[in-house]
């Protein structure tokens, strides 16, 4: 609860407007189920006859399908919000993955040194020689040629997860390995040696709250960023299946139908990524700054 | 030409209300006198310096004040009027000139850059000049040393570099903040030994700004004490070192350890200085002041001048008479 | 008992300067190397205060660290209780290393920003007591230290610079040490408030039976709190006496050189003897004495030999040509009294 306060106490409007865009995706994605008009994923909700049809201000609209429908008379409104909670789900688990890969790596880096962190950094070196997409796509595609057709289905998600994950570890071991080396200086970390505490309870519980700063700083980012690559690899077809469309694969099956006129299958769905990802990065461009205990007291 | 500040005020603007760190500092140094402006950590000393070479940037602000060098007087609150007297008008010399120095630059090119800011010289002239500074300030081969980069030089060296980058375009005042606590005690006694004789060459009016009352015997004319952003004493040195008025700037005598008298416990003064915004009613020293009495809790008491020194204290110390 | 309570014999601690792996793979010349801390030997009795004294560089601070666990000796011997310290901090037996505890120089450093007070001071037992026993030691710990109950939940950065070295002090006395290394934890203080920190490090010491090794670069506040005093130079202990010896009949040309440097507060105006030129760099140590170089009574043995540890007539151990004595008996003293 201290640091909720704590992090709504340093930031301005901005902060607070973009936090607020993000609380209500999250709680539209959370609760998709009760909030969308159709179940989109229950083939039997749909009747062709609602196909192609233009958002309810047109006159050719209906009223039960606000933001119109796709070929196969989806409502554009229902698949939007569970694509919203695809997406939104993906990233998260995709940054908070690649935290955890990162601060371990970091962590353990900078605190213990010598040939693990030299391993450890060149491995982070190579990685980013690749870029995020081209490593997406290659786990994807390894994984659709190594595993049965099934169980690649089911595993689907996992793998975009991991995938953009191994692709984003980096920034968080470089910034962890970075605040390790400073706080591993400090008398409290020293202090801690001296009482011969074993080394992975000095970084859990002196070393890892005090880098925590920029990290989170990288997370905000990175959200936006995983999202926005889920969606890439969705766009491009290598991404999540088709079965459970997130965003990207709305974008994609929509653009088709462009040229066709039928612009709303791919305005709105482009319309609320966009939204998602600057919301994000606005909200956590702020809440950095709150989370610093010692920014919140009286100048001395 | 005696260098002169009147009146300066500085607060820190809050959304509750601006907080005074320095109120109605002044005081007068005249040419080759050095002026040791002493006083414990939240005093004001530190802001007080930066005020005078531009250095006070929002939320802390300038509030009053006024500067009389060369028969020209700068208001402080106006901040474009007080940018350009750094470096031509008034000298710093800072604590830690690792900091000061710029490690990408030979130590030559950054004094013949300031000589050339300041000074009309062309490049030649400007590291002739820059050579001579540097031998003058008793860096040893001067013009080897030119070329070298910060990192190079010893934590001496650099000071003495910084003190050189500091007199080069002929200052009245110079403002040194705590420019000998970083050094080691050997090394500190050479630096002092060089700005004692700097000081009477060039005659420049030295703002000493130090917490170390043993530096303050050696090299300043006169001392004043800052408490809580006020002065509460000034003396010429012999007389404040030896016979105190003012209770703190006894007690702070008193807790100073000396060699030799090492009976017991150090003579502690209980408490701390309040902060800046938690100043008590009267007196800011009465709560930890052994001659406090119910005046000193209801009333300030104001800084009165007297032959050649200034007292703020309703119950003085005897002194010398 | 066997021997004083803390003894040290020919401790020595050398860093080598890191260079990159090629030039480690390819260089034929041997890495540099900086002789940090040089055959140190001292001794402490129980409920004493060794202070240790130079200026930067002179290996005081790698001593302390040494002591303590943060570093490794490179050859030497460090007994507590005549039972050998070996190794760093972990690898030391557990019961021996509790013994041990230190207070740091800069008190914006040495506690954990995002720690409670309650935690910090009781950080030494962590795992031993319940939250509620923590609690209460956490209570007891700062009324030692001068400091109330209601500390106990708030955080370093409410408390003022002297008020954080008491933290420091007690967090230290939490696991109940008989030895504490103090690294300069004064000198980042005001005059008023080390006063404070050094009158309570003494009361402490004093009403616990505390060991206490006291580095500090200020000799005045070296010669407040401790019994003896060992000035270092370049690494090595060049001088070795009770306090009153060395204050009142220094031997080491160096030690006379610093006393004389200090100014008193008392006279003001006197000019400073100072020391002619700097401290050499620790790579390059100058050969026979280290200090030969700056010292007013070098003579040409100076340059060739390095002096030996001798004992004068009054009771000090020095390093110096100059300075007559019986030489200085290498063993050490706790295998002497386990021998007869």
């Amino acid at each position: 609860m201290r640091l909720l306060r704590g992090l709504l106490e340093g930031t301005g409007r901005g902060t607070r407007i973009a936090l607020a865009v993000v609380v209500a995706y999250v709680l539209l994605a959370a609760f998709a189920r009760w909030v969308a008009p159709q179940p989109v994923q229950d083939l039997r909700s749909l009747d062709l006859m609602n196909a192609s049809l233009p958002p309810a201000w047109n006159p050719d609209g209906n009223r039960a399908f606000l933001l119109g429908t796709d070929e196969q008379g989806r409502d554009i409104v229902s698949g939007v919000i569970f694509g919203l909670r695809l997406s939104m789900g993906v990233g998260f688990a995709a940054v908070a993955l690649a935290m955890l890969i990162g601060l371990a790596a970091g962590l353990v880096s900078g605190y213990r040194g010598g040939w693990l962190d030299a391993l450890l950094m060149r491995a982070a070196d190579a990685q980013l020689t690749f870029p995020a997409i081209l490593v997406a796509m290659l786990l994807d595609g390894v994984a659709r040629s190594v595993l049965p057709r099934s169980v690649h289905e089911t595993l689907g998600i996992p793998v975009v997860i991991g995938a953009i994950a191994l692709a984003q570890w980096v920034p968080f071991a470089r910034a962890a390995r970075v605040g390790t080396l400073v706080e591993r200086e400090k008398g409290y970390v020293q202090a801690a040696q001296v009482m011969a505490r074993p080394w992975w309870s000095i970084v859990l519980s002196h070393v890892l709250p005090n880098v925590m700063g920029p990290i989170v700083v990288i997370a905000t980012i990175g959200l936006g960023n995983a999202i926005l690559t889920e969606a890439t690899l969705s766009f491009l077809g290598v991404g999540i299946p088709p079965t459970s469309p997130s965003l990207g694969t709305l974008v994609r099956t929509g653009s088709a139908y462009l040229p066709s006129g039928a612009w709303w299958m791919v305005v709105f769905p482009g319309l609320a990524l966009a939204g998602l990802v600057l919301a994000v990065n606005v909200a956590g461009d702020g809440l950095r700054d709150g989370l610093d205990p010692k920014q919140r007291s009286t100048v001395s | 030409m005696s260098v002169a500040l009147e009146g300066l005020h500085v607060s820190l603007q809050k959304a509750g209300g601006d907080i005074p760190l320095v109120q109605d500092v002044s005081f007068r140094i005249a040419p080759g006198q050095v002026l040791g402006l002493v006083g414990e950590s939240g005093a004001g000393k530190s802001i007080t310096a930066a005020a005078l070479i531009g250095l006070v940037s929002p939320p802390v602000r300038i509030t009053g004040g006024q500067l009389a060098l060369r028969e020209r007087t700068v208001r402080l609150e106006d901040a474009r009027a007080v940018r350009p007297l750094r470096g031509k008008e008034v000298g710093f010399v800072p604590q830690d000139p690792f900091t000061s120095l710029d490690p990408l630059f030979p130590v030559g090119d950054q004094l013949v850059e300031t000589l050339r800011a300041h000074l009309p010289l062309d490049r030649a002239a400007a590291r002739e000049r820059a050579i001579r500074l540097l031998e003058d300030v008793g860096l040893p081969s001067p013009a080897e040393r030119f070329e070298h980069y910060p990192h190079q030089l010893s934590g001496g060296m650099r000071q003495r570099v910084a003190i050189a980058l500091a007199l080069c375009a002929g200052p009245p005042l110079v403002v040194a903040d705590e420019c000998t606590t970083a050094l080691d005690v050997s090394t500190q006694a050479q630096i002092v030994s060089l700005l004692a004789r700097l000081v009477e060459e060039h005659g420049v009016s030295v703002l000493l700004i130090t917490h170390d009352l043993g530096v303050v015997g050696e090299l300043a004319t006169e001392v004043a004490i800052m408490y809580a952003g006020r002065i509460v004493e000034r003396a010429p040195v012999g007389q404040l070192l030896r016979a105190p008025r003012h209770p703190y700037t006894r007690a702070l005598l008193d807790a100073v350890p000396r060699i030799g008298a090492t009976a017991g416990a150090l003579a502690a003064i209980p408490g701390s200085m309040p902060r800046p915004g938690e100043l008590p009613p009267g007196c800011a020293f009465h709560p930890r002041c052994p001659r406090a009495s119910e005046r000193c809790r209801a009333e300030r008491p104001p800084l009165e001048a007297a032959r050649d020194s200034e007292l703020a204290c309703w119950h003085p110390l005897e002194g010398a008479g | 008992m066997t021997g004083p309570f803390l003894e040290l014999r020919g401790l020595t601690k050398h860093f080598e300067v890191p260079r990159p792996l090629l030039a480690r793979v390819v260089s034929r010349s041997p890495p540099a190397v900086v002789r940090a801390v040089e055959e140190v030997s001292l001794a402490l009795p129980a409920g004493e205060t060794l202070g240790v004294v130079g200026e930067s560089g002179c290996g005081k601070t790698t001593l302390g660290r040494v002591l303590v666990g943060l570093e490794v000796p490179s050859a030497g011997e460090i007994r507590l209780r005549g039972q050998r310290l070996e190794g760093g901090a972990h690898a030391r037996p557990r019961a021996l290393q509790r013994r041990i505890q230190m207070v740091f120089q800069d008190p914006y450093a040495s506690l954990d920003p995002r720690w409670r007070v309650r935690d910090i001071v009781t950080e030494p037992a962590v795992g031993e007591l319940s939250a509620a026993s923590r609690r209460e030691r956490a209570a007891q710990l700062l009324r030692q230290v001068g400091l109330s109950e209601t500390d106990l939940d708030k955080y370093p950065h409410q408390f003022s610079g002297g008020q954080r070295q008491r933290l420091a002090v007690a967090r230290a006395l939490c696991a109940e040490p008989e030895l504490v290394v103090c690294d300069e934890p004064t000198s980042a203080l005001d005059v008023s408030v080390q006063a404070q920190v050094l009158n309570l490090l003494k009361e402490t010491q004093e009403r616990l039976g505390l060991s206490l090794v006291f580095i500090s670069h200020d000799l005045a506040v070296i010669s407040h709190v401790s019994t003896a005093v060992a000035v270092m130079y370049l690494g090595r202990v060049v001088e070795w006496a009770p306090r009153a010896v060395l204050f009142a009949a220094p031997a080491h040309p160096y030690t006379r050189a610093l006393l004389e440097t200090i100014p008193d507060v008392r006279r003001p105006g006197r000019r400073r003897a100072a020391i002619p030129g700097e401290v050499p760099s620790a790579l390059s140590p100058p050969p026979g004495c280290a200090f030969h170089p700056r010292c007013p009574l070098a003579e040409p043995r100076c340059r060739l030999e390095r002096p030996s540890m001798r004992v004068t007539a009054g009771g000090a151990q020095v390093a110096c040509h100059l300075v007559p004595g019986t030489p200085v008996d290498t063993e050490l003293e706790s295998d002497r009294a386990r021998t007869g």
